[in-house]
């Protein structure tokens, strides 16, 4: 439910991009495992589940109950925080600097991803089925 | 294990042997010095404050810039970096990097040469002080400054100072954006032309062409951008020996206060070390370069090295921004690139106001999408239509303002406050006056006369009120003809002690109102030439 409800493949997306792009830090990869570790169990505590199984709208109350909506992403500060962090701030990004999430916007190369070289000069974004590169990249 | 200064990572952090000379600083203008002098087969050691970044962080840093909560990507600020102000507040650790390459790691690289009479304003108006050089001396330098750097640009700009030679690169063309402003400027008789870029629009000097990754201000992850790192790559190659996480301390002069002898410079270990040399060229930036000087006092210089003149710290400047945007009913694809393709320097020679005015259109205008989804207090569906609504349409120009010398305007020493080695840290005075209020106010005359023909709706001008620096310190161990009434020679060597330079955009006596690097530059091979001289 951090991504708009009508991006298909979102599953596959969170698994190749957002997982990938944190492969050599390990650091970051504990603290976004201990995050999810605990926003689960406060999961279980309030809905008897883990917070994977609850369904999209329950998942939703969840983070803004616990006011992560309105928290200040820090990797060292409370549960909230690390959660807005490690876990929503790391999907937006991921999402939102791929042209996954850009092209939902109108920018099909959005900072973050290198290609703006090729896009920078046209007046519209070309089709997503198109060829890479687009129109008048000869 | 190497004595490695408590750093850590088992490097030597030992002085060398007597070297022929000691930079002090890393960046563009100690990088060009010391690879040209270690290239000559010169002993070269240069010490660099902060540390090596490495290259393959690169996209780490770039997330770190894009998200919140994960710090600065250069890591400035705490002790090491600490300075008080007084009037028009400088924020000084966003306006500086430490570290090897200096703040062109995070610069966004633009790189014009001075105008003509930027070297001589107070001959032709009266105002600031002439250079000891002018455009002829420096024209060649230039020249060369753009084939180290790689400089990409077009020889379309008819307000631009003299040249022959073509720019090593081609230039970027012109954005999409660039194209909706080309219509209105013609409608007003203003010309726009091209940007000269230090960033590969092709592979160039062992670097990669530009990706466009959007984010070149403050981290370029393809390379293309021009930094320092490249000269002192090239300098270590030659033979020179760099030191980072060693800030230099003072200079010890000798007893006849001729002649520096040394650079103190301490370890993380709290070590203090005594680099010797035959020269020495300091290379710290605008400010630091005038606080090595002044915390270098001692008997015979009470008032700090090279300051006879008392000039030292004083006639600091800096650009001023000026800006304006809004938004058009079409779509203007902004944020695709981070750096920026047309300008207009039309204005820049007028004498009303005699200030220099330099126009930017920029390919930057409004929010990022993925920055402002980072900023959000909301995701999904709700984010999305936030998004759709503010991203698209909006447009923008900036430019850069001159700021005059004013003796007023200062880098001194705060004795109220130490760093991280217990130094006093430098005190930054600056204020802007009526003459440059003006000046901005009339680049804004000009931008909202642009948006308005262009149709847009305007949303936000940056004028005298809100106006800040472009991140140029600049003056503050100016260079001229009089010992009494300035630091540094032609040459850049300071007229008190014989084998001591000072590089960088310090020894500006004015600043114009073009980004200073290529200047910068410019001046360091030239000084490099003079350091190679006396040996």
């Amino acid at each position: 439910m951090l991504y708009p409800s009508d991006v298909d493949g979102r599953r596959e997306f969170v698994e190749t991009y957002a997982l990938g792009r944190t492969e050599d830090r390990p650091a970051y990869r504990d603290g976004v495992r201990e995050a999810a570790a605990q926003l689960d169990a406060v999961a279980r505590d309030w809905n008897g589940d883990s917070y994977a199984d609850l369904d999209a709208e329950t998942r939703d109350r969840i983070l803004r109950r616990l006011g992560v909506e309105t928290a200040e992403p820090d990797p060292e500060g409370p549960i909230t925080d690390r959660i807005r962090f490690y876990l929503v701030d790391d999907l937006l990004f991921a999402f939102y600097a791929s042209p996954v999430g850009g092209r939902l916007v109108g920018i099909e190369n959005p900072i973050g991803y290198p290609g703006g070289i090729e896009s920078y000069q046209r007046g519209s974004m070309p089709d997503r089925d198109g060829p890479r590169g687009g129109d008048g990249d000869g | 294990m190497a004595d490695d200064g408590g750093v850590g990572d088992g490097r030597d952090r030992t002085p060398s042997a007597r070297a022929d000379v000691c930079v002090v600083g890393s960046g563009p203008a100690g990088a060009l010095v010391a690879d040209r002098l270690a290239s000559a087969g010169k002993e070269v050691v240069v010490l660099e404050a902060g540390p090596r970044f490495e290259f393959d962080r690169r996209r780490e840093q770039q997330e770190r810039h894009i998200r919140p909560g994960m710090g600065d990507p250069w890591e400035m600020g705490g002790p090491r970096d600490d300075y008080t102000t007084a009037g028009k507040h400088y924020p000084l650790n966003a306006a500086r990097v430490k570290g090897v390459g200096g703040s062109t790691l995070h610069w966004q690289g633009m790189v014009m040469r001075l105008h003509e009479r930027d070297f001589e304003m107070e001959t032709r108006y009266g105002l600031g002080a002439d250079w000891p050089i002018d455009y002829e001396d420096l024209r060649p330098h230039y020249a060369e400054a753009e084939r180290e750097l790689g400089v990409a640009g077009a020889m379309d700009n008819p307000y631009a100072p003299p040249r022959e030679e073509p720019f090593p690169l081609s230039a970027f063309p012109p954005s999409y954006s660039d194209s909706l402003f080309a219509e209105a400027c013609e409608r007003l008789g203003i010309d726009m032309h091209s940007v000269p870029n230090a960033r590969n629009s092709e592979p160039y000097d062992g670097r990669a062409a530009c990706q466009g990754y959007g984010t070149c201000r403050p981290v370029c992850p393809s390379g293309a951008k021009y930094t320092a790192e490249s000269h002192v790559e090239k300098a270590v190659n030659a033979g020179a020996r760099v030191i980072d996480h060693a800030p230099v301390q003072r200079l010890e002069h000798d007893e006849s206060g001729d002649a520096v002898e040394a650079a103190v410079y301490a370890t993380p270990d709290g070590t203090e070390r005594r680099q010797s040399a035959r020269r020495f060229v300091v290379a710290c930036g605008g400010v630091e370069n005038a606080r090595l000087l002044l915390l270098s006092e001692s008997e015979r210089y009470p008032d700090g090295l090279a300051n006879s003149s008392g000039a030292v710290g004083r006639f600091f400047m800096d650009h001023l921004f000026a800006g304006a945007g809004g938004r058009l009913d079409e779509p203007t694809r902004q944020n695709h690139v981070g750096f920026i393709t047309s300008e207009c320097h039309q204005f820049y020679d007028d004498a009303d106001p005699i200030e220099g005015v330099k126009l930017e259109f920029l390919n930057y205008a409004g929010p990022s999408p993925v920055i402002e989804a980072l900023h959000a207090e909301t995701w999904g569906d709700e984010l999305l239509d936030r998004l759709l609504d503010s991203y698209g349409t909006h447009i923008a120009m900036g430019g850069l303002v001159e700021q005059l010398p004013d003796a007023e305007n200062r880098i001194t020493l705060d004795p109220e406050r130490e760093d991280d080695h217990g130094n006093p840290v430098p005190h930054i005075e600056w204020s802007l006056s009526e003459r440059t209020r003006a000046a901005i106010r009339r680049a804004n005359e000009v931008q909202h006369a642009i948006l308005e023909e262009l149709g847009a709706s305007i949303e936000w001008t940056v004028g005298p009120e809100a106006t800040g620096p472009a991140y140029h310190q600049m003056g503050t161990t100016r260079m001229g003809n009089d010992p009494a009434e300035s630091v540094v020679d032609a040459d850049c060597r300071t007229h008190d002690l014989s084998n001591l330079w000072v590089v960088g955009s310090s020894v500006f006596p004015t600043g114009g109102a073009m980004n200073p690097t290529l200047t910068i530059a410019a001046l360091s091979l030239r000084a490099a030439d003079s350091v190679a001289g006396s040996l």
